[in-house]
């Protein structure tokens, strides 16, 4: 397949230019990355807009950032459900519920909570996942980089994959957590200053909002079953201006899901899941300052959150119209996941590219770092010091986090290959992967608000919610269950795993013993100081005002695209 | 440690002088649509950049 674009001298030395700060910021912060807790959890001394931004970087990866404009192309609006109704409230609960006990019991990843929670084969079984998991997804997000530049601009996909890796090395390796966390804000900046510009340019082109709506494509229908090509009409196109409106019935909406669904499965346990108890993310609340740093780390986050879908989804609903043939099948070209950068290609001149495509490369590469950083936290911690070597000297695990860096970058790569390799064994992986999630947040939320769940509750609500999701999906890939969509198959996946952990939770809690009380201090909502009163504090300050305004925000954003 | 600010200021100020000087000696326009892009986005880049700095200036000076 021929390059998408061609890139200019000036486009390469913007790209130049952002290496050399990423490896500048690695030197720079190494000379103050003296303990373990220094490399790990950034000695605890971040102030709260750079976790908060650090927060949302960490999960703002470039396939998220195409994978939204491709989906803003196949279903437009309704994909802001995965931050109006996904993210944003999962990260206000998080941000005022759950926050004090991470941040208020100084644990230091998410399995060692699990582990003063519960025991140590429920740590071990979230650890030993988490780490695995973490890896793949690095090695995936490699593989995804180099295929992206590769079709983009003609990159060798080896070469770029492993020079990505190697700066990523050097400056984790440095810096560790807070290399990482400075490296994820100079992307947020990018990606927002990157974009931006390509949505004014293409509502220019489009002559403005209304002339959008009113402008009806002339796309292929994904969706349709009919064997002919069935064309887009004008109430179609509207319905992609939705998020709510047509969601009673499946045939009402662009992705073919109803609003239990949407709520139930996306809403409360896929998001809550992934956004409440991902390490990954709830490490940077855990680099915050004070604890009020730490809750208000997820809710500064969640303000950009509310807006990113004008960022990331509107530019796929603008190419549809944009870009002649966008979505016609059997041609790579024109596929919906190139949605962004043919926009890119067609609207961008050098110079502008440049900073698109650095934009790009950054998202890949911070997603690389956030994973590797978790990854050799989860392992130094959860895994080495707890089962390998404990008691050892804090200058032994820094020297062993430092090695498990360079360990970790090496598999993700070795990973990358095996994902060029064999693309559908990685997608069965990140899907086996993706069970573990919905199970988790039972765990968490029985272990925080029910002081009666007891240790082998938790382990096994954890267990059977895993076997649960994965007996689901061995029942949908064999037929035996059907649903509308993959879309919708996984949010009901989520939602039953999440249903059988909490009632074997609950039911195991019955007949086996609780921790003591004194053991729960501090990891229980019924043993754990209320936060001091924040009333003196200004508004912006105080995480209960900040979270009602952002869910006030977020409803109205859902309103106004019912 | 700097204040995060401050290398974020002097990377969109390098990157806003190399767009605004790209887009003055190239006379850049995005496709049919007549609006100087290059030019326009560098200078606000250079904006941002130099407030970025500046705030990142002040911040390391105070925790000093």
């Amino acid at each position: 397949m021929k390059p998408l674009l061609t890139a200019a001298p000036i486009d390469y030395m913007i790209m130049a230019t952002y290496f050399a700060f990423m490896l500048i910021i690695g030197f720079v912060v190494s000379r103050h990355t003296k303990t373990s807790e220094d490399f790990f959890l950034s000695g605890r001394r971040i102030p709260a807009w750079v976790t908060g931004l650090a927060f949302i970087s960490a999960n703002l990866g470039a396939v998220e950032v195409l994978g939204m404009a491709a989906s803003g192309s196949e279903y437009g609006m309704m994909t802001a459900h995965f931050y109006w109704v996904g993210a944003i409230p999962a990260m206000v609960f998080l941000g005022i519920f759950m926050m004090p006990f991470y941040y208020g019991s100084k644990v230091r990843s998410v399995p060692e909570y699990l582990q003063k929670r519960y025991n140590e084969p429920t740590r071990f079984i979230n650890a030993i996942t988490f780490a695995i998991s973490t890896i793949v997804l690095s090695g995936v997000n490699m593989y995804a980089m180099g295929l992206v530049f590769h079709d983009l601009i003609g990159w060798n996909i080896t070469l770029s994959i492993i020079l990505s890796a190697g700066i990523v090395l050097i400056y984790t390796a440095l810096g560790g957590l807070t290399s990482s966390i400075y490296n994820e804000v100079l992307q947020f900046f990018l990606i927002v200053l990157g974009l931006t510009p390509l949505i004014i340019i293409g509502l220019i082109a489009a002559h403005g909002w209304s002339a959008l709506q009113n402008h009806v494509p002339h796309a292929l229908l994904v969706t349709s079953t009919a064997k002919k090509p069935v064309y887009m009409n004008a109430a179609q196109w509207h319905s992609f201006f939705h998020t709510w409106a047509g969601t009673a019935t499946v045939h009402g909406n662009p992705m073919h899901i109803t609003w239990p669904g949407i709520v139930l499965g996306l809403g409360f346990v896929l998001s809550f899941g992934y956004w409440c108890t991902d390490f990954l993310v709830v490490q940077r609340a855990l680099a915050a300052n004070d604890m009020n740093a730490a809750r208000r780390t997820p809710l500064i986050a969640a303000i950009p959150k509310t807006l990113f879908p004008f960022l990331v989804i509107l530019p796929g609903l603008l190419a549809l119209p944009l870009i002649k043939g966008l979505g016609t099948p059997n041609n790579p070209t024109l596929s919906y996941n190139n949605a962004l950068p043919l926009l890119m290609a067609h609207y961008y001149p050098a110079g502008m590219l440049g900073l698109g495509l650095t934009a790009l490369l950054a998202s890949f590469m911070s997603g690389m770092a956030g994973n590797v950083t978790a990854f050799n936290t989860v392992f130094t911690y959860d895994l080495y010091s707890s089962y390998i070597k404990p008691d050892m000297p804090d200058e032994h695990y820094l020297k062993i986090g430092r090695l498990v860096t360079v360990v970790g970058v090496i598999v993700s790569v070795v990973t990358a290959f095996l994902a060029a390799g064999a693309p559908s064994i990685m997608d069965y992986m990140q899907t086996v992967f993706g069970f573990v999630n919905a199970p988790l947040l039972a765990t968490f939320l029985f272990g925080m608000f029910w002081k009666r769940t007891t240790p082998w509750g938790g382990f096994w609500g954890l267990i059977a919610g895993m076997l649960a999701a994965l007996t689901h999906y061995l029942l949908t890939i064999d037929h035996v269950l059907h649903f509308s969509t993959d879309q919708s198959g996984n949010f009901w996946r989520a939602f039953v795993a999440f249903a059988v952990g909490a009632i074997v939770t609950y039911l195991v809690s019955l007949v086996t013993q609780p921790l003591p009380d004194e053991k729960m201090r501090g990891l229980v909502y019924q043993l754990t100081p209320k936060p001091e009163s924040d009333s003196h504090l200004s508004w912006w300050r105080r995480p209960v005002v900040l979270g009602v305004l952002i869910l006030i925000f977020a409803l109205v954003v859902n309103i106004l695209f019912w | 440690m700097m204040d995060l600010r401050l290398p974020i200021g002097i990377f969109f100020t390098i990157v806003g002088i190399m767009l605004f000087v790209d887009g003055i000696v190239q006379h850049v326009m995005v496709d049919n649509l007549n609006i100087p892009i290059n030019t326009d986005w560098g200078l606000f880049l250079l904006a941002f950049g130099l407030v970025m700095g500046i705030f990142g200036v002040i911040a390391t000076k105070k925790n000093r």
